[in-house]
């Protein structure tokens, strides 16, 4: 049996959003920039995609940036409020322990600029608190950047409460949704949020597409400079084909929504209750305020590598937060920032699912991970000195 | 996944001398639990050979 429980890295196309791209090659091919009629088609069909993308967020279409994915839409919100910031002798910015890189990163290069950095603490509950955002916010604060919820340990933070506390305090907010858009009802303007991040592939639409939502009159700088596209706020022919894909495949995800997270939740809950009965593990991540189809587990005495090549091996997919073989001896930042200690923390997995798995894939995840976990156990030196009490038992 | 070559894989999947030896003659201990990977070795010897 093939199980692909790997939904947060990326997900499949949706056979609706690869049907919807297949006229933009062929049929929409023109440049949307174009006066011609056929350019002019194509600039139909990406206002189409634009209006598509908004009605899901509750924003305007003219409140849509399409980008090549969240990264770039992440590294263009955060830049834009800094440089904002700044002219006005404004240059903190809030943010948390465990934001994606493409976050994180861009505020260490901000650092490196001479911004000052407050990154929230994420050890209590997995997660943050709008007061711990209130508290943090100063007279020179020109960000709180908070992400929707987290991709490695699933937490879903408060975001309605956050930023009702930044429009208190006049603080412009962005968050990175890009692991909640299209998994969880999100409303900008009721939830007071002023940039959001998004990307086409974490809700079966294409990869290389995604979207910044930048509330009207919030200004932007440029990442990519070029042609007047996107209202001159990021240059480049527009991709139309990931475009159209991805609106199709944000409408169909929220008009689907509860339904399919009904039954993603239930298989979700499943795999939580089976994976705690292996002794001396723990699940990592918000348990009430949790996506939908994120497991994520530490087991002590293992490492998660090989935990995946032996799952691999039995056919399903998933992930951990180990990353040795990405070139770092770290294990996950996300794990050290709620606490996991580094033995710990290498032996982490993530299963994150979609409504396309099935009960069935669940029966056979519950069955190969016990199993799994046991023979590296049976093979490790670290838990043999756990059970010998020459170590002592962390989890 | 072609991650690791044929060989590795095939001594991850199928692990040969694996275990631990009583009384050991010897063991060593290597690794990096910042990576999490230790190996620990032991070894049983007919003949002790001291190296003074
Ligand atoms: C929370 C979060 N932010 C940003 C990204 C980056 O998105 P993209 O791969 O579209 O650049 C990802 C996914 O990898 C993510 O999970």
């Amino acid at each position: 049996m093939q199980v692909y429980a790997d939904n947060a890295a990326t997900t499949k196309i949706s056979s609706r959003a690869l049907q919807a791209m297949m006229p933009c090659f062929e049929k929409f091919y023109g440049n949307p920039s174009s006066l011609h009629s056929v350019g002019q088609e194509a600039k139909e069909v990406l206002d189409e995609a634009r209006a598509k993308v908004a009605a899901c967020l509750g924003c305007e279409a003219r409140e849509i940036f399409f980008t090549s994915g969240g990264s770039e839409a992440d590294n263009q919100a955060i830049r834009s409020a800094a440089f904002y910031g700044a002219k006005k002798g404004k240059k903190h910015i809030i943010s948390t322990a465990f934001e994606h890189h493409a976050v994180l990163h861009t505020l260490k290069a901000l650092e490196k600029e001479g911004f000052e950095i407050t990154l929230l603490d994420v050890k209590e509950g997995h997660n943050v608190t709008a007061q711990q955002v209130k508290d943090a916010i100063r007279e020179d604060t020109c960000l709180v950047t908070c992400m929707y919820a987290n991709n490695e340990i699933g937490s879903v933070l408060p975001i309605s409460d956050i930023g009702a506390v930044c429009k208190e305090a006049g603080v412009p907010f962005h968050t990175d949704a890009v692991q909640a858009v299209g998994h969880l009802h999100i409303n900008v303007k009721e939830q007071n949020i002023d940039m959001l991040s998004l990307s086409g592939h974490k809700f079966h639409g294409p990869k290389g597409v995604g979207a910044l939502y930048v509330r009207r009159g919030l200004p932007l700088v440029n990442i990519i400079e070029g042609g007047a596209q996107e209202r001159g706020k990021r240059g480049g022919t527009e991709n139309l084909p990931g475009i159209v894909g991805m609106a199709v495949a944000m409408e169909d995800a929220c008009a689907n929504m509860d339904q399919n997270n009904a039954k993603v939740t239930a298989m979700r809950d499943k795999l939580i209750a089976g994976l705690e009965k292996i002794p001396h593990c723990a699940l990592n991540g918000d348990r009430e305020n949790r996506l939908p189809g994120n497991v994520s587990f530490c087991f002590e005495g293992i490492e998660g590598e090989s935990l995946l090549l032996y799952l691999d091996a039995m056919g399903i997919s998933a992930s951990s937060g180990s990353a040795c073989t990405s070139g770092s001896l770290d294990p996950s930042h996300v794990l050290l920032a709620i606490g996991r200690v580094h033995d710990v923390a290498h032996g982490s997995l993530r299963l994150s699912l979609s409504h396309e798995n099935t009960d069935e894939e669940m029966d056979h995840i519950l069955t190969a991970v016990p199993q799994v976990v046991e023979l590296l156990r049976n093979m490790s030196p670290v838990w043999r000195d756990l059970q010998t009490g020459k170590r002592e038992y962390i989890l | 996944m072609a991650l690791y070559s044929e060989v590795v894989m095939d001594h991850f999947m199928h692990p040969r001398n694996v275990g631990t030896i009583e009384n050991a003659d010897g063991i060593g201990e290597v690794g990096n639990a910042k990576c999490g990977d230790i190996m620990k070795i032991y070894l049983k010897s007919k003949t002790i050979l001291s190296l003074t």
